[in-house]
């Protein structure tokens, strides 16, 4: 038995809706989750058999994660990110063009060298860059996490760019260089705007990744006032585990606002940069 | 040629502008710098400790720290609290980069290490010059676990111990169980847990924390104590784990914990975490909870109309004492601050007794203030007082934590069925010495 | 208005290259080969917090590491962890990203939602895991059950057959969303004229699937299965805030591994060992890797 044509179509648009309804409820299940939980009081977390309804709606778990200078966390955590990807992007376009644009000795080796720091684990790369920040009494700054999270940032930075430039014909910087301009100025007046898409899908990788960093955060900084969220969160996890989830999981909401919202305005851009990215 | 001379023209002015404003900024700013008003340089005393959400201790610190300034002018305070998962590494951070407190308090476990490690000054001169200062004033296991080498290097701020048992009273009624009798022996625990477990209704007798964490391995000492057993021998030099943590009293006491943890309680025990046992207690799918009286305010929040009570942890033979674990937090002084008589007197404050009492965040290291707090705020006091006067401490020794985890790897291997009791306990103790001889 | 001088300068490659890439040398030099000569140096050594001044005991740290039965359980964990994850963030990437490549109304919040997991912080989504595999209040053995399933709770963290398997299920969900990012891009920058010619053809989905989208999109899948591989075998957040490397060390890693060691046991020449074989084990399988690439011509 034949089937329309229009008719196939409507089925597989419908199976094709279908399941991407499905996988995003599926993949957002577990954040459903922690959403419902966190409005909830303390006594209805835990009942069984567990539920996404909530019963008696409360705002006391968000009260608490402000009031424990969630605000505060939420400061350094921006403050520290932005600047981490500022000079990210800064230090990596150029590096970016080099390999890209340019053809000099040790091309090849330097640019797989940048991928081989990816290769080294954070856990052992902590051990001597803690010494050098005591000893260049840079310890418990904002300066020993930002230089710290330049350590693999930029590597991805790099590369990424250089892959965004590659794509780009040459033919508009010829031009500018046929008419006199030299290299530099080549490089800042008519490459940088074209790859602007790139420098946002670059520098929002950056922020995600530092906002979410962890384990620098926790060895470098100790005064309370400077430290960033995901290591601030942990004042609702008490002496020899006792754990306050409703705190934990509103600050963590509040930890994880930011970023979506990030994303949800750039990602347009986003995806539109990572596919020029990959145009032939 | 009159376009390019605009162009330069709004880009001179971009620049001007931009750079009038960045003067501008400078120029408030530093205004605001210069009128800012002087303040005589005073000595800091910087004091690190730590902070759970559950307790408004800074409020108390603050009150302690207002008493200090008024008795010393030229002196300033600077509290910094921290949360527990990230305390040790920070002071170990601040330590190795030469900048530490001059005071804080430090886990009893965590003792023997700084001292061992140079961070922290031997107090024994400055406690025979203060009367203050005693020994008897103090829960007799608080005021060891300071000692390494036979010094002392710290002073009990506060305490807690491992642990009580708690019970369900109207569980116990339901299956016939005497709600004023809780379990005293061991047999007692396993006969009571086997009446109240029913996987079928989802109830089981006992929530036992086994957990990798330092809470399992409180429990587990707990028992092992109350059996006369130990960990480490710390008079022989180098300490020695074999003939003392595979002994034939703690043989007992791991074969009766797995007869535990296989008869009365839920499945996947080494998955309970403190707060995962609370919440099997508070959720009514056990009966039982062996816990530290400081969860009390978590079962009220948690579990408002739970009608529970508060028993001795069981012991072996009906008679015996039981000697729970001691935990806790001693003030230390670094060897490396310079305002070490001011710390001194610091210490001495926060453990004066009354303000001892307000700025503890578990129970006040002094006995009387503890009494009158503990029958205050906890539920069953002379239960818990009891305890807390015949506990012990946790191996003194540099490499604690490795050793527990050592305990804990061996608990899980026979927990699990991986290992026989005797094997694992051997194994253990042959790792611990291999550890302890550095 | 550039003086000839100095414009003969700047058009030499070298010089150019030389300016721009200082920093990124500077960097890779102080924050890469600095940290990886003190941690070689640390594993010939031994050190702990108490004997500050390493003492040099040449083979000593490797010889006694390679004869411990936890080195090669890490090593296989490690094994399992990473390929495992990284498959199936492949295929879960993949799907989702031919799925949002289509047309269709909902995509620009079904793409803000899927890509959350991956922007969560790790601690966190390892405490929300934690939470919905605990064995009795969690609900993932109610989901299960309730599906028909299994029959009685179980405990996924607690038993060392299954907790490494629950964090990796963890770990394919929180990264699966770069995956789907980079094949989302490049499936969209597929020239439309291939597949409306393939549709002409009569082709259909699975065809046109084997036949051009895979193959055009191939250098991408590579880069960023490598991608993926590197970090997954460095991931720390995730297993340590979920079992700390237990029940015993059935889900310890090197990373989580190289931190109990250094920074609970203090024991700083062990724990510089399994850092060194973590980055040597990483590099074999980058240069295996690349080398395969090279000959595909991507680089």
């Amino acid at each position: 038995m034949k089937i329309k044509p229009s008719l196939k179509k409507k089925i597989s648009r419908t199976l094709l809706y279908f399941l991407l309804i499905l996988t995003t409820f599926l993949v957002s299940l577990p954040i459903l989750w922690m959403i419902s939980f966190v409005f909830k009081p303390a006594y209805e977390q835990f009942k069984t058999p567990p539920t996404l309804l909530i019963e008696n709606l409360t705002l006391e778990n968000f009260e608490k994660a402000i009031k424990f200078a969630a605000l505060r966390y939420l400061f350094n955590s921006f403050l520290v990110s932005s600047v981490t990807t500022l000079l990210v992007i800064g230090v990596s376009i150029f590096s970016a063009y080099c390999f890209s644009r340019l053809n000099f000795f040790g091309k090849k080796k330097l640019f797989y060298m940048i991928i081989f720091t990816q290769a080294f684990p954070l856990a052992s790369i902590i051990i001597p860059l803690y010494k050098l920040m005591y000893s260049l009494h840079l310890l418990d700054t904002y300066f020993s996490l930002i230089i710290a999270y330049l350590t693999f940032t930029v590597p991805t930075a790099v590369w990424l760019l250089r892959g965004f430039i590659l794509r780009i014909p040459m033919d508009l910087e010829y031009a500018a260089l046929l008419d006199g301009c030299d290299r530099i100025n080549a490089f800042i007046r008519i490459l940088l705007p074209v790859i602007k898409p790139g420098i946002i899908a670059a520098a929002v990788y950056t922020f995600i990744i530092t906002w979410q960093e962890f384990m620098f955060a926790l060895t470098f900084i100790s005064t309370p006032d400077l430290k960033t969220l995901p290591v601030g969160i942990l004042i609702f996890v008490g002496q020899l585990g006792l754990v306050d989830w409703g705190g934990l999981m509103a600050s963590s909401l509040i930890v994880c606002i930011p970023v979506f919202l990030l994303f949800l305005i750039l990602q347009k851009q986003l995806v539109s940069a990572l596919t020029g990215a990959f145009k032939a | 040629m009159s376009e390019e001379k605009k162009i330069d023209r709004r880009k001179y002015i971009k620049y001007v502008g931009a750079g009038a404003v960045v003067a501008a900024a400078a120029a408030i700013g530093g205004y605001y710098y210069a009128t800012m008003p002087k303040v005589p340089p005073k000595k800091i005393l910087k004091s690190w400790g730590m902070v759970q959400s559950a307790k408004n201790v800074v409020f108390a610190l603050e009150g302690a720290n207002a008493i200090f300034e008024s008795k010393h002018p030229e002196v300033k305070i600077e509290t910094k609290v921290f949360e527990y998962p990230i305390y040790r590494q920070s002071l170990l951070t601040a330590v190795e980069a030469g900048t530490p407190p001059d005071v804080s308090t430090i886990d009893q476990i965590w003792s023997p290490e700084f001292a061992a490690a140079g961070y922290v000054e031997a107090l024994d001169d400055l406690i025979a010059a203060s009367p203050e200062i005693s020994k008897d004033k103090f829960f007799p296991g608080a005021w060891d676990s300071n000692l390494y080498e036979g010094k002392m290097y710290g002073i009990p701020f506060d305490v807690d111990v491992w642990e009580e048992l708690y019970y369900n009273r109207d569980m116990f009624e339901e299956v016939g169980l005497d709600p004023d009798k809780p379990p005293e022996t061991w047999d007692d625990l396993l006969e009571y847990g086997k009446a109240l477990t029913d996987p079928k209704k989802g109830r089981w007798g006992l929530a036992l924390i086994a957990a990798k964490g330092e809470f399992s391995t409180c429990v587990i000492d707990s028992f092992i104590f109350s059996n006369g057993g130990d960990i480490v021998d710390i008079t022989s030099k180098p300490p020695k784990a074999t003939g003392v943590f595979n002994s034939p009293q703690n043989v007992e006491t791991f074969e009766f914990l797995k007869k535990v943890a296989d008869e009365i309680c839920p499945p996947g025990v080494t998955e309970v975490d403190e707060f995962g046992a609370v919440r099997l207690f508070t959720t009514g799918k056990t009966a039982m909870i062996l816990v530290g009286g400081w969860e009390q305010d978590t079962f009220k929040a948690q579990a408002p109309k739970m009608n529970w009570d508060v028993g001795y942890i069981p012991v072996p033979k009906k008679g015996q004492k039981c000697v729970g674990c001691f935990g806790g937090w001693n003030l230390v002084i670094y060897k490396k601050s310079k305002e070490k008589d001011l710390a001194w007197e610091y210490i001495k404050l926060l453990t004066r007794e009354d303000v001892n009492y307000n700025v503890a965040s578990l129970t006040p290291a002094l006995i009387s203030p503890a009494k009158e707090f503990l029958s205050k705020y906890r539920k069953g006091a002379d239960i818990y007082f009891d305890i807390l006067m015949h506990a012990k401490a946790r191996p003194l020794v540099p490499q604690y934590p490795r050793i527990s985890d050592i305990q804990l790897d061996a608990y899980h291997a026979i927990l699990l069925g991986q290992k026989p009791v005797k094997k694992a306990l051997d194994d253990a103790a042959a790792e611990m010495d291999r550890v302890l001889r550095g | 208005m550039t003086l000839l001088f100095t414009s003969k300068l700047l058009d030499n490659d070298s010089f150019i290259a030389s300016l721009f890439l200082a920093p990124t040398i500077i960097l890779i030099i102080v924050l890469f080969f600095y940290p990886i000569s003190q941690t070689l140096w640390l594993s010939f050594t031994k050190v702990t917090k108490f004997e500050k001044n390493p003492q040099f005991i040449g083979f000593d740290n490797y010889i006694r590491v390679f004869s411990t039965y936890e080195f090669y359980t890490i090593i296989m964990n490690s094994a399992i962890w990473t390929s495992i994850v990284v498959a199936f963030q492949f295929l879960i990437g993949l799907f989702t990203a031919l799925l949002l490549a289509q047309d269709l109304k909902l995509r620009s919040i079904a793409r803000g939602l899927i890509i959350l997991p991956w922007a969560m912080p790790g601690a966190i989504a390892g405490y929300l895991w934690k939470f919905l595999l605990d064995s009795t209040i969690g609900p993932f053995n109610w989901f299960l059950i309730s599906l028909g399933l299994m029959r009685e709770p179980h405990s996924w963290l607690g038993s060392p057959s299954t907790a490494l398997f629950s964090v990796i299920l963890s770990a394919i969900w929180k990264g699966f969303p770069f995956s789907t990012l980079m094949y989302l891009a490049a499936i969209q920058s597929i020239p439309k004229e291939l597949l409306d010619a393939a549709d002409v053809d009569g082709a259909g989905f699975l065809n046109k699937l084997r036949f051009i989208i895979i193959p055009y999109i191939m250098p991408i899948i590579r880069i960023t299965l490598l991608l993926t591989t590197i970090w997954t075998f460095n991931y720390f957040d995730l297993i340590w805030v979920m079992t700390k490397g237990g029940p015993r060390i059935s889900s310890h890693i090197f990373p989580t591994y190289i931190y109990q060691v250094a920074f609970e046991w203090s024991e700083f020449g062990t724990a510089s060992v399994y850092a060194f074989i973590d980055f040597i084990i990483l590099c074999v399988f980058s240069i295996l890797y690349i080398v395969q690439l090279k000959k595909g011509g991507i680089f």
